[in-house]
């Protein structure tokens, strides 16, 4: 399994610098050394406590955004990106433990400041955010 | 008598010292070391035997937001997804909303304050879902497939 450098940028990061989260593992690992090949970035999301989580990274046109529910509840979330690419925000119901993975895309010279703020309607919500792309 | 007590300060210090568990750094060498232990497996264990399941919530939660261990090191989480796997095998998806068929805990072999957690969220989620509908918003509802099960379990 390949980890990648993380280009993590906001406060509410997963892992200390110089680890990837590995969302099949469900905790930080030693990242690959990439080598000019894929790229990735994480954050966290934990509501109440925050009001909502940011992923945000210097990326390629087309990005992999990923949100994992890591609650055993499931959850309601919505993420709105910028540059903006699905009007309203992107909305999904999680299992407790589920994933689902959008493809962002734009034409625009790189890179790009991708900013992914997601938000819940739910109760409680502990959710990472993940994002995967391919260097130019 | 002024020996006497430099040797107690140092010897109550030097047991301070020994009693220091603050919580070891992520390294590469510790999570070398983490990767070693293995304890895979648990939550197919409590799924296959069809064990009682209760958990503790805090601890739960104290595990799921433990960033320096990884899915395997985290007991009481591994018995909330075998919970998880009994309860969402009998939840699907129809007209937008999720469908519960299983009426009690006894039939799932949990604890009723799980059974309740569960049964609950799934209420609020459709009534969330709802009121987004109302609003006009489009949300996607992934199903449980055997991937999501299977996840569950690994």
């Amino acid at each position: 399994m390949l980890f990648f450098p993380t280009l993590i940028t906001h406060a509410d990061e997963i892992c200390p610098p110089g680890l990837c989260w590995d969302p099949n593992l469900e905790w930080c690992d030693i990242c690959d050394e990439g080598g000019g090949g894929g790229q990735s970035a994480s954050a966290s999301f934990a509501y109440p406590a925050q009001t909502s989580g940011t992923l945000s990274f210097n990326g390629n046109q087309v990005v992999d955004y990923t949100v994992k529910n890591n609650n055993i509840l499931g959850v309601l979330l919505t993420t709105n990106s910028n540059p903006n690419i699905y009007p309203g925000g992107w909305s999904v119901a999680l299992y407790p433990g589920q994933s689902s993975t959008k493809v962002y895309s734009i034409l625009k010279n790189v890179p790009i400041g991708w900013v992914f703020t997601v938000t819940t309607g739910s109760d409680a919500a502990n959710v990472s955010m993940s994002a995967t792309w391919n260097s130019w | 008598m002024k020996n006497l007590s430099i040797l107690t300060i140092a010897l109550i210090a030097t047991l301070l010292l020994s009693c220091d568990k603050s919580p070891e750094k992520i390294t590469a060498a510790n999570l070398q070391k983490i990767a070693t232990i293995n304890t895979n497996g648990l939550t197919k264990q409590y799924v296959l035997e069809n064990r009682f399941i209760d958990v503790d919530l805090d601890i739960v939660n104290k595990e799921i937001n433990d960033r320096t261990k990884n899915k395997y090191q985290k007991p009481e989480l591994a018995k909330a997804k075998a919970a998880i796997y009994r309860f969402y095998k009998n939840v699907s998806i129809k007209d937008g909303h999720y469908i519960q068929t299983i009426k009690s805990a006894k039939e799932l072999n949990i604890s009723d304050k799980l059974f309740l957690l569960f049964s609950t969220n799934i209420q609020k989620m459709n009534k969330s879902l709802d009121s987004l509908r109302a609003k006009k918003v489009e949300v996607e509802m992934p199903p449980a497939d055997e991937k999501y099960f299977s996840s569950l379990l690994n």
